[in-house]
Order: structure tokens, then sequence, then C-alpha cells
């Protein structure tokens, strides 16, 4: 089973349009999701919400069409968006008591060991909270209530390295059950070189791909190359060319070198979609 | 569940499933690992190394595919009885290699292979 799935799926938002969407995030892994701001990106994931409905089109989550019986699927579904979902004025001890009555799995004891390990404190005023803190908050809650989808926007945006990696091993804490999977947008590329199994590139509202991460940094290659060989260089493996002054740097396509060996470095996530997104 | 040295670099050039593909390859060959013992399961590897769990499971069907592991179904991973002829067959390409790397040396110096072949038998000899 696949835990999301859009098929031909089309959107117009006055001047801005989604236009045949068509994405699968298989069950038990972790994607990413990225593209310039206002590429489509939180669009996207209000699609897969229900939040923003679509103009044409399927989307199942978790097994079930978004326009069926989507309230019981959604307790399976642990969204994270990039600002706070609660008020401020709310403590933990408070949410708790909140969620406990929305969702019917809602997993107090997790809820509070989370906390501790956090070392969220149980009677402070989340408006008290760093930014840090609150983000943590968001995932913790999401997890508690028995999900088995992880939509996250943004969730490590203007968060310091630590908290950052600390955000990453509980994603990757929450994927080591089969059946767990997530969804998650970021601009940090490199937190998402660490997590995912896919990306998928969204740019002025279409998907650009969606592959398999592994396989993007294995296709490509950069080579500082000395100005003089670079004409020893099949064009039509250059994918794009930045001049330092000493040298050009390039990045290449390893499949069309036609059978040429030179020292390449591999490149970083971060190389590669910059490229694709200039482009 | 045994515990394993298995290093991964993402710096390396090579991909990150033939490196572990290579290293439990090798565990299984020097007998750390033996036969019928469990490897650790794909998803709990994966999370563990910080690696994607396709990468993963490619490095694991590689292994099955080339005789190394065995799966059972539901139950996970072990070693396979080991197969003299691919433990020879393994040794023998790492010999192709190495005489790849002797006649390409020899070539850059000019050694005909009537030299080499001197060579080798007086190596064997001091040995």
């Amino acid at each position: 089973m696949n835990a999301i799935e859009m098929t031909n799926v089309n959107k117009t938002l006055g001047n801005f349009s989604m236009n045949n969407l068509n994405l699968v995030l298989p069950t038990g892994c972790i994607m990413g999701l990225v593209g310039k701001n206002g590429a489509g990106k939180t669009t996207l994931i209000k699609l897969i919400l229900g939040i923003t409905k679509a103009d044409s089109g399927d989307i199942t989550v978790l097994g079930c069409d978004i326009k069926k019986h989507f309230k019981y699927t959604k307790q399976y579904i642990g969204y994270v968006p990039d600002s706070g979902m609660f008020d401020e004025n709310y403590t933990l001890i408070k949410i708790n008591n909140l969620m406990g009555g929305i969702y019917r799995e809602w997993d107090e004891g997790l809820f509070f060991d989370y906390a501790k390990r956090f070392s969220l404190p149980l009677d402070q005023k989340i408006k008290e909270f760093s930014k840090g803190m609150k983000s943590k908050l968001s995932i913790m809650t999401a997890i508690c209530h028995g999900a088995k989808l992880l939509i996250m926007d943004e969730p490590t945006t203007g968060l310091d390295p630590v908290v950052r990696d600390e955000i990453v091993n509980i994603i990757f804490d929450f994927t080591r059950e089969e059946d767990c999977s997530v969804l998650i947008s970021s601009h940090i590329v490199s937190d998402l070189e660490k997590l995912c199994d896919y990306i998928c590139l969204v740019d002025n509202g279409s998907i650009k791909f969606t592959e398999e991460k592994d396989e993007i940094l294995e296709k490509y290659a950069i080579y500082n190359c000395p100005e003089d060989r670079y004409d020893s260089i099949p064009k039509e493996s250059v994918l794009s060319v930045e001049d330092t002054n000493y040298g050009l740097r390039l990045i290449l396509d390893k499949g069309k070198l036609g059978g040429l060996t030179l020292e390449t470095e591999k490149p970083t996530l971060e190389d590669v979609i910059i490229h694709m997104i200039r482009e | 569940m045994v515990s394993i040295n298995i290093i991964i670099s993402n710096k390396k050039d090579t991909p990150i499933y033939q490196q572990m593909y290579e290293q439990i390859k090798n565990l299984i060959l020097s007998g750390e690992l033996s036969s019928g013992e469990p490897l650790p399961s794909i998803r709990g590897i994966a999370k563990d190394l910080k690696i994607s769990v396709i990468t993963t499971k490619r490095a694991y069907d590689e292994l099955e595919k080339d005789g190394y592991i065995y799966t059972v179904q539901g139950k996970g991973c072990f070693v396979a009885d080991k197969n003299k002829e691919l433990i020879l067959e393994e040794n023998l390409r790492k010999i192709e290699e190495h005489m790849k790397n002797i006649y390409e040396i020899a070539d850059i110096c000019g050694l005909n292979q009537q030299e080499i072949i001197k060579m080798f038998i007086l190596y064997g000899e001091e040995r």
C-alpha cells in the first residue's frame, strides 16, 4: 500500500495553478519536498490534507480516498504546520486534556515521556517557550495521537543545528515502525539529505521529479575542471558550469560521459537541487 | 541480535548500497558472521546508520541474489551456508584484479611477460 497517492490533480488559486500533480509515497518511507518559496509546496500539502479542495484528480491517503470517510483517516495523520498550532496561553497539561478528547488513540504516557525527554515544562504557557521547544511540541503531539503518516511543513526552519538534529532523530525513530511514513518540506536540504528516502522537487506549480535520494546522488558528480580540458568533456553530460576564476566547477551527469573517466567528487543534494531549480 | 561493524561514508564516491554490500560480504567471507546467524533487520540497520531504507534493501537484495544471505518470510535475513565455490570464485576474482594491476604497471615501464613471470617465480622462491 502507498501512504499517499495523487493522480492527475489540478488546482487553480487565482493566478497560481498547480497542474497535473502525480505523486506516490510508499508506506514506510520518508519523502522530502523541495522547491523555491511560492513553488507550491504548502499548497501541495494542503491538497493532501483536504484543507484545499482539488479541482480535478484523485488523492488517496493511507488507502482512503480523501473525498470519502476522510474524517476517520485523519485520526492517523499527524500534521505539523510551519507556525504553531496551539493557543499560546495553553500549557502542556491543557493540551494533553484537549487532545485526549479529540483523538481516540491519544497516548498520554508517550506524551509525558516525550515532554520529559525534551525537558518541556508541564505547567508553563506555550508563549514562554522557545522556537525549538514549540517545534518539538508540535511534532510530539502529532506522533502521540497514533499517527501513521506525519506531514510536516518546514519543521526545522529557524532552529539551531542541535535542535534540528534532535528533530531528525525523532523522525528516524518514528519511521522504525514499518507502517509509518513521513512527508516533510524544508529549505534546509542538508536535513533532507540525512533523512529522506525520496526527494520530490516542486517548481512553479508542478512536480519536476520524484526520485530516490541515493539515486540522485549517484547519478551526478562534481568535477573541478582546468579550463583547457573543458572541450574534451561531452557537452550533453554538463548540467552546470561555474567559473571560479581558477578553473571551472562542473556538475556532470555520470551516465552521459560516454566512458570518459574523470576524478570526480560526490555532490551534496544541495548542489544538485540548486542547479535544478536555477535552470 | 548480532553486533557487527559497518561503516558507511557519505563522502566516498562508492554508492552507499555497495559499501554496505561489500562490508557485509566481507564479514561473511571472513567468518565473523557465521552461517545461520541472523542479520539486523533492514529497517533497524537503516535507521541506526541513518541511511535510506531503499538503499539498505538494495544491499540486502544483492547479497541474497549472490547467495550470501537468505530471507525467511516474517523472520528476517540470515547468513547462508558458506558456499566453497563462491569463496573460491571471489578469491579468483581478487587475484585477477591484482594481475590486471601488475600488467598495467609493467606496460608503463616496458617489462614484457617473460620478465614478469621470472619475477613472479623468484618472488615465490624467496617468500
